[in-house]
Formats: structure tokens, C-alpha cells, sequence
């Protein structure tokens, strides 16, 4: 069994007002692909949140523990043991600094060398041509897959454990989210876990191995993803995947990896 | 972007010309014409004998565009014509107050930027500490008191009981000191508040938060990515108080007795001593137009969006 | 009404016109009323604030010197507002060559600075409060007939401006019930915002002697006479001063107070928008 990475026991949170979080607990473990699943207001994001401890001022944790490596949470964490791709990428890259600024500024606060020739490298990895001019423009004179492709990257050049994705592919068309479901692949493939955040039941059957459903900020459900037909899903998912059958019937079946639309 | 600065000086000529026309034609709409206020500077009854001869003295009975046209042929070689008070020319008198003027105005707005700049980001750093709650105090108070009162203040205060600094006139160093900090505060104040503002809404950007989640120190977010943002529109609204000083400069020299345009075109005002206030228009408004170009020049400068045509 | 600070400022309001309006009642003396005898007379009973260098008693004028204030800074804004909805609703309904003629006027006004600008106007039109009123409102129309503009064009596009055109109302009545009160209540705000900024500069003007003339009852006139005898009786300069400066302070919070109220009103009832933008 591999290591674990990231290990949540009994997670509440909340603000003094209402609970956000019930009762969390799951594990990531190394090379592995884990899929929060929910619809919005569902606690996914929170959950995400909580990992990173960068929870709102009014939310406060209020019980159970994270423990990454074994070890309690410290501020040298973020960057070096978990990174983060987040969703709408035009507006996470500052306007008034290059990009290649930006990734500077990243890799050295977490002691990582900036070479320009090892981070154009990188990026033509993701398929982004002409890295050279990407690292001088501005985040407006870029596409939104091209700057999601430059945050894989710049998680990619992190070297960090574990990488947190918040719906990276929601903002993207069908081919876009396609690209980007096979470079966070990729990531699996260099031996890092993935945290992936997503509302969409094809995404996550398409690149997770353990899937977790949340609904009204508990953990309903949690299995392996060749069981996601099993008798025994909890009630929630089972309506996910009949409304998901219902969203993508075989005239809109398009193909996308494995039995991206319907299962 | 060289282009662009070339652009915006060659725009300069319109709006200076567009400035003139309407100093020139407004004056001449008033209710005291030129001639009938040359008579009351000098204090010659202004019978119809004597205001026809004068009109033709001055050229105004010429059709009203030559006229223009004259006054804008002397204006461009700086000749603004003949101050009717004190018979010299309006142009030189002017400039020998000017510099005065123009040092209390820079003086003040640096002033305003050492002030206010620190104090909006220490108050939106620290949001909600009594650091935040005094610094909105002083906004608040700096912005609703009447700058020649608080001059007062500070001339009772500080010469009259405490002794420490020259009530009035210009004496060395100390005697700038209460000037400028009475023509500082309005602008110190209001400035405050946008710099607070316009960081707060920064700290919460997304950007921000991506870079603090991937581990840049939140001194680097904070002093380099947060304050550069910040910077853009508080530089915008600098140019915006440069006009409040400029204008606010008349009242502190009249007060503090500085040796500035205050008083000399306070009385050309009270005397309808029109060549004086077309130069006084023309020389404050290039002015301003100036400052406003250079700082429009380091937005654009600043701002990629801009700079890139976004 | 729940709000405490609201009310007090609202009371603060209420007392400043109040005592603008009833100032022969309110006030013991006759403002006007010099009396050598009694110069620099202390603070007693039958004085409250004392008397002045001519043995006027101040409370009396700082009594009537409210009226002036409010007359002055009212007017002033009465005459930008109607200058600039009909420069600005012009502009913004017309379009076309009409509204590039409008705006460049505007921008030509802009270019001045305010003060600087009103000096000039104080030049052209002669010394005395009229004369103020009109040129601070003649530096300050042009910035407001920008906005009012900006509103028309922007509301003249909503939907329900369109809808309501697909249903057939008259144009009239499309401008008088959609258009005109959006723009009324944004620029009422505005205004409030500016009527302390206002103020200031009428007091500055009155300072330098331009404005209101010397035995006439106002707060700045009061400053000015009392600047020669500083050094003994600061306080006959103090009290005007505060004067000001409270009535500045209410305008400016009742502006601030109004502008979030409004802001986050406006933000409910246009959340759903934002939910799709984002």
C-alpha cells in the first residue's frame, strides 16, 4: 500500500452562525487520483480549503485533524507539499506582472531554481508553443487553456507531493477539458497525488481512482471507481449518475477518454 | 509607447488653444468690459469720452476675432499685455510670484504621497486595529476641515503659544513647514481613504490568493503584487489633487503671507485686472495640464493593459 | 432605521436647519447689533459665546451664519444639478453630433482646476455671494453632466428599458418613469457626497474676501475677522471654525451613508446577474 499523503480524520467546520463541514475523513494516498465530487455549496471547496488552511476570517475549523505526512500543518507546506491549479485561470495570473514573473516568484519562494531554459522545457511538455514569448506576455494577451496549461506547469515545476485542482476544466470547451483530464493524468503518471474538485461525474470518472461525493457538507460516499455501478452506492449517487445518464444521452455521446459520457 | 507620448504632447496644443479662447471670450462676457476696468485701475471716471478713447488704446475696437487673434500672437511670446493696476507686464509680475507658488504645490503634494500612501496601506493591512480606526479618523477629520481655519489653528498653536515656528512670511526652512501642512491635509486625507480602498480590493483578488497558496511569502504578494496594483488608480487621483493644491495654494499664500501669486491676483480679481487673469488662467491651467500628462504617462507606463492595447 | 449612527447625523442635519430657519428666534440678539462698550465680552449668561471686536454676539452669529451656509451650499447645488441633467440627459439621449459638441464642452471645463477655474469666474462676474454660488457651480456642472450621460446611455440599454419599449410605451413616458429616476437617485447621492466639498470652497472664497462681504453673518467672514486678535481670543475663531467643519462632517457621512446603503440595495436586486458574470 502506498504512503499517505494527506490524511483528514473527522474535519467540521464552520462559521459561528451555521456548519459547513460534517465529520470529514478520507485519505490521499501517493500516485493517486482523488475526485471531490458535489454540486456548488456542496462543501468541496471548503473541504479544499481546510487542506490548504486558508479558510475564510468567519469560517473556523472546529474539530478533527489534517495530517500531511504525518505531520501537523506548517506554512512552508504550501508550494513545496501541495500546490494548486485553480479554475478560471485569467483572473489567478496578476495583470500588471509578466507571467514569467509570476512563475519566478513562485518557484523561488519555495527554494526552487528559476532557469528560463528548464521552465520553456516544461512547457513545451504541455504543448504550449513558443514558451519564450508565454513567460514575457501578460495574462489578458493569453488564452484560458493556455494559462491552465502554464499552472499545471508551474505545479509541475513545484515538484510538490500533492496537487490540489479546483474545476480546472470548467471554464474550458469539450476539446480544452479533454487536454487538460490527459495532462492531469500525466501528473499520475510522476508518481504525485491529485485532489481534484469537480461538479461533473464524466470528469471524474474519466481521470479519478477513488471518487468522493459530498452533499450539504458530508461525505456521502466514497469508493474506487470500478465500483461506481456497485449495488451498494449510497442513495446521492445513485441519483448523480441517473441524472448524468439522463444529460448525456448517446446522441450528445462525444468521446472523451474511456466512457467519458455515459456509464 | 514613445508614440504614445508624442501623441499626448501634440494634444497639448488644441486644449492649451481650446483654454485661451475660452479665458479670452468669457472675460468678455462679463459684466465690467476691458476698457471701463483700465478707467477703474486707474481711476480715471469712465465718462464715454474717456472709454472710447481707451478702447482704442487697447485695440478694442477692432472685431472681436482679431482682437483674439493679437492676444493669442503676444500670448504664445509670452507677452500677456500690460497689468491695468500696476502698468507692468502681467507675464513678468506673474512669474515673479510663480515660483512660490509652484514650490508650495509640490511641496504639499509630496507631502500628500509620504502621508497618505503609508497610512492607506497600514490602515488596510491592518484592517479593523486601532492602527485602521485612528488613520480613518484622520481621514475623516482631514477631509470635512476648512483648510485656512486649520492654518489657523496651527499658526496659534505652533508661533503664538508654543513659539516654535514663524507665524507668517517666509524666514528659512521652518516657515514652509505650517504652509504646506495646511495645504497638505484635504488631499492627505482623501488620498488615505483611495489608497486604503483600492488595497483592500486588491488583497482579496484571486491572483493574490493563487500566489499565497503556491507559498510566495505574503511580504512579496503584499509589497510587490498588492502594491503595484494598488498604485494604479491611487496615481490617477494624484493628478486630481495636484488641482486641489494648486488651487488651495492661493488660499495658504494669502494666509501664511507667502510671497506666491495669492494676493497679487486675490487683488486682480477684486479689480477686474484682466491680463493678469488670463495669465494667471493660462500659466495655472499649463501647469496643471503638464503634471496631469506625466502622471498619465507613468499609468500608462505602469499598466500593461493599457500599454499593450487590452 | 436601525441604524445609531444614522440617526445621530440625521439629528445633527435636523439641527442645522432648524436653526437656519428659526434663527430670529433662536438667536438673543440682533446679529447686526454693534456695541462698543461690550467688546470681547467673556462667555456669561446673558453672552454664551461671548462678543466679538464690535460687541456682536457671536452665538447670534454663528446662529445666522447657518443660513447663509445652507443658502449658499443649496443653491449651488441646485444650479449644478440643473445644469447637468440637461447638458448630461441631452447628451445621452441625443447622441450623435449633438452629444460629441456637449462632451467636449465638458472636457474643455475639466481641464481647468476647480478652484482655479472659479477664481476666474469670480474675475469675470465681480465680487460677492451670487457671484460665488455661480461660479462654483459653473466649475462643477461639467463633471455631473458626464455622469448624468453615462447613466442615460447605460440605463437607455437595460432590459427592461428594451422590454418596455417592446410594449409599446411612448417614449416620454420611458424616459420619465425608467430612465429619469435611476438617474435622479444616483446623482442626489453624488451630490450629497459633494455638498461638503462644496462648502469648502465657499468658505475659502469668502476667506480671500471674494465672497460673502464683511458685516454680513457667515462662518468664514466670522474666521476673517477674528484672525487679528488670534493671539487673545482664539476662541471668536474656533467656534465658526467648528461650525464648519461639523456641518461639512454631516453632509460628507450622510453621503457615505447613503452611497453603501444604495450600493448594496443595487447589489441585491442585480445578484442574479452577477451569479451568471461569474
Amino acid at each position: 500500500m502506498c504512503k499517505k499523503l494527506i490524511s483528514i480524520n473527522d474535519l467540521s467546520a464552520g462559521t459561528n452562525k451555521y456548519q459547513i463541514l460534517h465529520n470529514i475523513s478520507f485519505d490521499i494516498n501517493e500516485g493517486e487520483i482523488v475526485c471531490l465530487l458535489g454540486q456548488s455549496g456542496s462543501g468541496k471547496t471548503m473541504t479544499a480549503l481546510s487542506i490548504l488552511n486558508m479558510l475564510p476570517l468567519n469560517v473556523m475549523q472546529t474539530s478533527g485533524t489534517i495530517l500531511y505526512d504525518d505531520k501537523p500543518f506548517d506554512e512552508n507546506m504550501r508550494g513545496s507539499f501541495i500546490s494548486m491549479i485553480m479554475q478560471s485561470p485569467a483572473s489567478c495570473f496578476d495583470s500588471v506582472f509578466t507571467i514569467g514573473a509570476q512563475f519566478k516568484d513562485i518557484l523561488l519562494s519555495n527554494n526552487k531554481e528559476y532557469s528560463i531554459d528548464k521552465v520553456c522545457a516544461e512547457l513545451e511538455k504541455v504543448e504550449l508553443k513558443n514558451p519564450h514569448d508565454i513567460l514575457n506576455s501578460y495574462p489578458f494577451q493569453l488564452s484560458g487553456g493556455m494559462l491552465q496549461r502554464v499552472m499545471i506547469t508551474i505545479a509541475l515545476s513545484l515538484d510538490s507531493k500533492i496537487i490540489i485542482a479546483d474545476e480546472p476544466t470548467s471554464d474550458l470547451d469539450i476539446t480544452g477539458q479533454k487536454e487538460i483530464i490527459d495532462l492531469i493524468l500525466k501528473l499520475k503518471q510522476e508518481n504525485k497525488a491529485v485532489l481534484m474538485i469537480t461538479h461533473n461525474l464524466a470528469v471524474a470518472k474519466s481521470c479519478a481512482d477513488k471518487i468522493a461525493v459530498m452533499d450539504k457538507g458530508r461525505l456521502v460516499d466514497i469508493f474506487n471507481k470500478n465500483e461506481l455501478l456497485a449495488e451498494n452506492r449510497h442513495k446521492y449517487t445513485k441519483e448523480l449518475i441517473a441524472a448524468n445518464n439522463r444529460l448525456y444521452t448517446n446522441k450528445w455521446n462525444i468521446d472523451l477518454g474511456e466512457n467519458y459520457a455515459e456509464m | 509607447m514613445i508614440k504614445y507620448i508624442v501623441k499626448r504632447l501634440l494634444l497639448i496644443i488644441p486644449v492649451m488653444f481650446a483654454v485661451s479662447f475660452i479665458v479670452f471670450t468669457v472675460l468678455r462676457l462679463g459684466p465690467v468690459d476691458p476698457a471701463q476696468a483700465y478707467l477703474l485701475n486707474s481711476r480715471i471716471p469712465p465718462t464715454e469720452e474717456a472709454l472710447a478713447v481707451t478702447r482704442a488704446e487697447l485695440g478694442l475696437d477692432k472685431p472681436f476675432f482679431t482682437q483674439y487673434a493679437l492676444w493669442l500672437k503676444g500670448a504664445v511670446q509670452l507677452d500677456f499685455g500690460m497689468s491695468y493696476m500696476t502698468k507692468r507686464d502681467a507675464f513678468g509680475d506673474l512669474m515673479y510670484y510663480f515660483p512660490t507658488t509652484l514650490k508650495v504645490t509640490f511641496l504639499a503634494m509630496i507631502v500628500v504621497i509620504i502621508v497618505s500612501i503609508p497610512l492607506g496601506i497600514l490602515g488596510a493591512v491592518k484592517k479593523d486595529s486601532l492602527a485602521d480606526k485612528l488613520i480613518k479618523f484622520f481621514s475623516f477629520i482631514g477631509v470635512s476641515t476648512p483648510s485656512f481655519w486649520f492654518g489657523f489653528l496651527l499658526i496659534y498653536l505652533f508661533a503664538l503659544k508654543l513659539n516654535i515656528l514663524p507665524p507668517f512670511g517666509l524666514e528659512g526652512i521652518s516657515s514652509w513647514i505650517m504652509p504646506i501642512l495646511t495645504l497638505g491635509l484635504m488631499s492627505s486625507a482623501i488620498n488615505t481613504r483611495i489608497t486604503r480602498t483600492s488595497f483592500l480590493e486588491h488583497i482579496n483578488n484571486r491572483s493574490v490568493w493563487y500566489l499565497k497558496v503556491n507559498g510566495v511569502h505574503k511580504n512579496t504578494v503584499m509589497g510587490k503584487y498588492v502594491l503595484k496594483n494598488s498604485m494604479l488608480p491611487v496615481i490617477t487621483s494624484l493628478g486630481m489633487h495636484f488641482g486641489e493644491l494648486i488651487g488651495g495654494a492661493v488660499v495658504v499664500e494669502v494666509l501664511f503671507a507667502l510671497p506666491g501669486v495669492g494676493r497679487y491676483v486675490v487683488s486682480s480679481i477684486t479689480n477686474h485686472d484682466y491680463p493678469v487673469i488670463q495669465c494667471f488662467m493660462i500659466l495655472m491651467t499649463g501647469v496643471f495640464i503638464i503634471v496631469n500628462l506625466i502622471i498619465d504617462i507613468i499609468y500608462v507606463y505602469l499598466n500593461p493593459k493599457i500599454k499593450y492595447g487590452a | 432605521m436601525k441604524d445609531k449612527g444614522l440617526i445621530i447625523l440625521f439629528s445633527l442635519l435636523a439641527i442645522i436647519i432648524l436653526s437656519a430657519l428659526f434663527a430670529p428666534l433662536i438667536a438673543p440678539y440682533n446679529p447686526y447689533d454693534v456695541d462698543l462698550t461690550n467688546k470681547f465680552a467673556p462667555v456669561t449668561s446673558s453672552h454664551i459665546l461671548g462678543t466679538d471686536h464690535l460687541g456682536r454676539d457671536v452665538f447670534s452669529r454663528i446662529i445666522y451664519g447657518t443660513r447663509m451656509s445652507l443658502i449658499s451650499v443649496l443653491a449651488t447645488i441646485l444650479l449644478v444639478l440643473f445644469l447637468s441633467l440637461i447638458v448630461g440627459s441631452i447628451a445621452g439621449f441625443r447622441g450623435g453630433l449633438f452629444d460629441s459638441i456637449l462632451m467636449r464642452i465638458c472636457d474643455v471645463f475639466l481641464t481647468f482646476p476647480t478652484f482655479i477655474l472659479a477664481l476666474f469666474f469670480i474675475g469675470v462676474l465681480g465680487v460677492g455671494l451670487i457671484n460665488v454660488i455661480i461660479a462654483i457651480a459653473l466649475t462643477h456642472w461639467a463633471w455631473y453632466a458626464r455622469i448624468v450621460r453615462s447613466i442615460v446611455l447605460e440605463t437607455k440599454q437595460k432590459n427592461y428599458v428594451t422590454a418596455a419599449k417592446c410594449s409599446g410605451s411612448s417614449r416620454l413616458k420611458i424616459v420619465l418613469k425608467h430612465i429619469m429616476p435611476k438617474v435622479l437617485s444616483q446623482v442626489i447621492i453624488l451630490a450629497t457626497l459633494d455638498l461638503g466639498h462644496m462648502m469648502l470652497h465657499v468658505a475659502g472664497l469668502s476667506f480671500l474676501g471674494l465672497g460673502v462681504q464683511a458685516p454680513t453673518a457667515e462662518w468664514g467672514v466670522m474666521i476673517n475677522d477674528a484672525a487679528p486678535y488670534i493671539r487673545e481670543h482664539p476662541e471668536l475663531m474656533i467656534y465658526p471654525g467648528i461650525c464648519i467643519f461639523i456641518t461639512v462632517a454631516v453632509f460628507n457621512s450622510i453621503g457615505e451613508k447613503l452611497r453603501d446603503r444604495y450600493e448594496t440595495k443595487e447589489f441585491s436586486s442585480s445578484e442574479s446577474e452577477l451569479c451568471v458574470k461569474s
